[in-house]
């Protein structure tokens, strides 16, 4: 993981080359119209208006070469407001400016390329081989320095999630007032040296739809009671939040807190009064879903032994009953065929 | 400004108009031959005749040769008005390089009509006509300029022919050109 200081000398070292690459791709130009003028005097006429197409796509590669040269050094400039005096906030709005501008670079540094195909398609038309050959270096700087234009984007990416992990681990760190009031925001770089050690970024990188959405408006979504908890378990009273005395907790559990500060002790087992409810709640919660689940196991179970006995039975009869009915009759015919017994039985 | 292709397409024109104009005078002598072959055959004088003949078919062969190089010399021409139209330096080069081709037919023609004019003076100085060999002369003058104007567009078609090729292969130069 890069840290904010290569990230940043590795996009100033882009945008250093950029001149350069700009005053070759000024200079091939040059030679193009050069190139054309001489087709032109020689009366290859046809020749001279394949030059020119290339002309025209050099003339809008230099253009585009400026615009993304412009946009790295805006990014640059985003990169190089962050401070060790800024707040994180400050961070992260700084690193998703300087993407944003990267983005835009990235952009102009294809319409680059592009343009540099239209130039190498016309000096083909042309049958010139030179000019292409200096064209084709050009490109291959062009793809290099768009991949790594790309690199720096993807790395400020990677820091403003780090940045807002941390964030979401300090949430009441974030605001530049408590930074600069309290001191209690450690400075940005050893922040982000810490996150990421720390921290791995669980989250994937965020959708354009959510870099839009302010990185405040984030944090308010974020802040919860159980972030309110620090490390040692015990709940933090309203004026210990970092922020002033804007209280984020509610009414009856500010109130909860005045009480326990008023008679000098913390609330019981550093629990407040939602806490405990929110026990006694869950409690009761298991108790009645294990008893519910219980009644439902039992019940399942004497169910299926009724339709168990039911199919077994069926099966039986549908197996055994044939034979038993044999049985039966034969057992009635052997009695109707002796009289004597019958009527022995009827003397007795 | 004329560009180099037309003033080559204009030097071959102008070649190709010599060799006409130079057939045409071929032909004219060659009527006169032929007539004073006739008289001479008229008179019974049969040796003075069969020269003149013989200097009548050498200048027949002076108008077939001069006739195969102008159908070459615009032939040339051609090939030079199609560079103008051409999208590519190869195919500048190529039609540089039919164009050098015909100039060459056109040369060789140009050599052959001057070798029959050679001839055509001696068989009517071996008929001791005296008149004809001096037009005869001239033609040859004619047809000799003619041969030059082609021989120098022919270098200068070869000469384009480079700087085409050149002009393919050129950046270099022209980026020392420009950085300097």
């Amino acid at each position: 993981m890069a840290e904010l200081a290569e990230i940043t000398e590795a996009l100033r070292a882009v945008c250093g080359e950029g001149p350069g690459l700009t005053s070759r791709v000024e200079r091939a130009r040059v030679s193009a119209i050069s190139l054309a003028d001489r087709a032109d005097s020689h009366g290859w006429t046809g020749v001279a208006a394949s030059m020119r197409g290339a002309v025209d796509a050099l003339r809008s590669v230099v253009v585009e070469l400026v615009e993304s040269q412009r946009a790295g050094v805006a990014a640059l400039a985003q990169l190089d407001l962050i401070d060790d005096q800024g707040s994180v906030e400050q961070v992260s709005g700084y690193l998703v400016g300087a993407q944003r501008e990267l983005a835009t670079a990235v952009q102009k540094i294809d319409a680059v390329a592009g343009f540099v195909d239209v130039a190498l398609h016309a000096c083909a038309q042309a049958g010139q081989r030179g000019l292409p050959a200096a064209l084709t270096a050009v490109r291959a700087e062009v793809v290099e320095t768009r991949g790594r234009l790309e690199e720096s984007r993807n790395a400020c990416d990677q820091e403003r999630v780090l940045v807002e992990a941390w964030l979401q681990e300090n949430p009441d760190q974030g605001t530049a007032g408590d930074a600069s009031a309290e001191g209690s925001t450690p400075a940005v770089s050893e922040n982000v040296a810490a996150a990421a050690s720390t921290v791995q970024p669980a989250a994937p990188a965020p959708s354009p739809s959510q870099e839009s959405s302010s990185p405040v408006s984030s944090l308010e979504a974020r802040e919860s009671f159980d972030q309110l908890i620090d490390p040692a378990g015990r709940t933090l009273l309203p004026r210990e939040v970092p922020g002033g005395t804007d209280s984020r907790l509610q009414p009856e559990e500010g109130e909860d807190a005045r009480r326990a500060d008023d008679i000098g002790v913390a609330p019981e087992d550093g629990l407040t009064r939602r806490t405990r409810r929110a026990l006694a709640w869950t409690a009761a919660g298991t108790i009645i879903g294990q008893s519910t689940i219980g009644a439902v196991l039992e019940f399942g179970s004497s169910l299926g032994q009724a339709i168990g006995t039911a199919i077994f039975g069926a099966a039986a009869m549908i197996i055994e009953g044939p034979a038993i009915v044999k049985t039966l009759r034969e057992t009635r015919n052997k009695k109707s065929a002796k009289p004597g017994l019958r009527k022995r039985a009827h003397g007795k | 400004m004329s560009t180099k292709t037309e003033e080559i397409s204009a030097a071959v024109k102008a070649a190709q108009e010599g060799i006409t104009e130079a057939a045409a005078h071929a032909e004219r002598l060659a009527e006169s031959a032929r007539e004073k072959a006739e008289t001479a055959a008229e008179h019974g004088w049969g040796g003075v005749a069969a020269n003149m003949e013989q200097a009548v078919g050498h200048l027949e062969g002076v108008i077939e040769q001069l006739g195969t190089a102008e159908k070459d010399g615009q032939t040339a021409v051609t090939a030079l008005d199609e560079i103008t139209d051409q999208m590519s330096s190869p195919e500048v080069v190529e039609r540089l390089v039919t164009a050098g081709g015909d100039l060459d037919t056109v040369t060789g023609s140009l050599d052959a009509a001057v070798a029959e004019v050679d001839e055509a003076v001696s068989a009517c100085e071996a008929a001791g006509q005296t008149s004809l060999p001096g037009a005869m002369h001239n033609l040859r003058e004619e047809i000799a300029e003619a041969q030059e104007r082609a021989g120098q567009s022919r270098t200068e078609i070869d000469a384009e022919r480079e700087q085409a090729e050149t002009w393919t292969d050129a950046v270099e130069e022209e980026e020392e050109k420009s950085a300097s």
